[in-house]
């Protein structure tokens, strides 16, 4: 059950999964050490691929973030409830769920800081109504309002977390060389987005223009009735 | 068995030759059947885990050919094909756009001429791969493997009575099956019903977008924007300025093509308004990059590895009109 596959991971990363399917999916996350680790390179991949990165990134960000939110656990949920004898009562389930949220909550608040740290850099880019693909992964991952308000007023960890991820890992903000992208895009090439729906119009006109040369016959037609979603949105003249 | 081997090695240059010869034929022959028959039947398109199926019919007449091909599953989509022009109607968006093709009757293959074949088989091999069924039909097996990391392979089935196309697979460098077309059932007929040829969307209430055909090529001394690097075998076959939709000005349009795989790259003018893609996307098949220069967008889709559309869209670069080449 917690196994989660590069495929559902990338599918949670570009917000494709249903509500059912994203909480399974950020379930496995929890309880899953290495698929949170390739969530991780995944999110770091994509946005390097894709120019997102700042000058510079702390490649474990996310465990920082839920390590200091473990330490800090008033800010998040309520308090879970507790008997005042909570350590030694085994049999009391408190603890586990409490530990639960707490990390659930860290991971959520990673997932929103890095989609939102992303989407401040996307946001220069759209001020199209239909919201891109990431501030709608920003928005579906951030609901809960606590992790809104945490992560849009850094807390003493959280902030500490954010000024020392300044310091390791270099990566330059021009991104990896064109040859390191192309060798992480054959390693991984789950990693290239989802195309977006605004890009249709390129891609039907595209079919319909180089149909003629296809040795495939109907194929590029066949792509053309069967892209998912809205292609574009007609305007009116 | 070791004499089999043996004369196999013995007979192979000849042999590959010959080889070669029935590939060429099979595959002229596989174009005329697309275009001089007459055929209907259901497709089913395979791409990733997703399956749909689409019901297409094809009339040759005196004026020129008719298909048509619907999306069985989710919207309606379809495509209508009068000859050269292409009707798309897309009732998610409720919009049409015509467009018309570039290349003149005949298509590909009627190019191809011995010469651009051997330049074909430079980059890729070709070779018979066995027979198999499909549709009720029995069929020969093309296999069409790409001698480089820049471009896709093909396996095609064709027909052994008709030489039509029945299924077509695109392939990636690890020959994992990236999408697939596949006839479930096919009929050919004298004559296709005409009421299969006609769009079932009326389409009066959508926005039309027609592609001016009045828009002629760039001649090349006026041509602003140059592809500077290509993987081999590919070359520049047209540079035009289309207006895509949802646009509000001309977008330049270059398609090359290395005689199998086709790139396009799209080059808008920003006008000072942030990009509004950045990077790569894919699709299936299909991959798209997209990179900013010079306030212009630049956006290259094919059904091409990631690699190729990277390159083409990276070595994209500007010129002054007239000034020549560097």
């Amino acid at each position: 059950m917690t196994n989660l596959s590069d495929e559902r991971l990338s599918s949670l990363i570009d917000g494709e999964l249903d509500d059912t399917q994203q909480r399974h999916a950020i379930d496995a996350l929890i309880h899953d050490a290495d698929a949170r680790e390739r969530w991780e390179r995944f999110h770091l991949a994509s946005d390097a691929l894709h120019g997102n990165l700042p000058g510079a990134i702390d490649p474990r960000f996310a465990s920082r973030v839920m390590a200091a939110i473990e330490d800090e656990p008033t800010i998040l949920a309520p308090p879970p409830p507790r008997k005042p004898s909570v350590s030694t009562d085994s049999t009391d389930h408190a603890p586990a769920r409490a530990s639960f949220s707490k990390r659930f909550a860290g991971l959520a608040v990673a997932a929103s800081v890095a989609a939102i740290a992303v989407m401040g850099v996307e946001s220069l880019y759209h001020e199209d109504p239909m919201a891109p693909r990431n501030q709608q992964v920003a928005e579906s991952k951030a609901e809960p309002s606590e992790y809104i308000r945490l992560a849009r007023q850094p807390s003493a960890p959280l902030g500490a977390t954010l000024a020392s991820s300044n310091a390791p890992l270099a990566t330059s903000a021009a991104g990896p060389s064109l040859a390191a992208r192309a060798e992480m895009l054959r390693a991984h090439p789950e990693i290239a987005r989802r195309i977006d729906p605004r890009l249709h119009k390129y891609l039907i006109n595209h079919s319909q223009q180089a149909a003629r040369s296809n040795i495939q016959g109907v194929m590029p037609y066949a792509r053309i009735v069967t892209y998912p979603g809205v292609p574009q949105r007609p305007v009116q003249q | 068995m070791k004499r089999g081997l043996f004369l196999l090695f013995l007979y192979l240059p000849f042999g590959a030759a010959l080889a070669g010869d029935d590939l060429l034929k099979s595959l002229s022959r596989m174009q005329d059947a697309l275009q001089n028959l007459n055929y209907y039947g259901t497709l089913v398109f395979m791409q990733g885990g997703d399956v749909q199926s689409m019901s297409l019919a094809h009339q040759a007449t005196e004026e020129g050919e008719i298909e048509r091909i619907v999306n069985l599953n989710g919207y309606a989509r379809e495509v209508i094909r009068n000859d050269d022009r292409v009707i798309c109607y897309l009732p998610d968006s409720k919009s049409v756009t015509v467009s018309t093709r570039r290349s003149g009757k005949g298509g590909w293959l009627s190019k191809l001429v011995a010469n651009d074949f051997a330049a074909l088989q430079a980059l890729y091999t070709f070779q018979m791969d066995g027979e198999d069924r499909v549709a009720g039909h029995f069929t020969q097996r093309v296999l069409i493997q790409p001698n480089d990391a820049f471009r896709y392979g093909y396996r095609l089935w064709l027909d052994k009575d008709s030489g039509l196309l029945l299924k077509s697979a695109l392939l990636s460098e690890s020959e994992e099956i990236l999408e697939q077309a596949m006839f479930a059932e096919i009929s050919i007929v004298d004559e296709v019903p005409a009421a299969m040829l006609q769009p079932s969307t009326p389409g009066d209430d959508f926005v039309w977008y027609e592609e001016n055909s009045e828009i002629e090529e760039i001649p090349p001394a006026a041509r602003a924007w140059r592809v500077t690097k290509m993987p081999a075998g590919f070359k520049l076959v047209s540079q035009k300025r289309h207006l895509l939709p949802d646009s509000s000005h001309l977008a330049e349009h270059l398609l090359v093509t290395d005689g199998l795989a086709s790139v396009s790259i799209y080059i808008e003018a920003l006008n000072g308004e942030p990009a509004p893609f950045n990077g790569p996307f894919k699709r299936g098949a299909v991959n798209v990059y997209s990179t900013a220069l010079d306030d212009h967008q630049i956006v290259v889709v094919g059904e091409v590895p990631a690699a190729t559309v990277e390159m083409l869209a990276r070595s994209v670069r500007r010129q002054t009109p007239g000034a020549g080449n560097d």
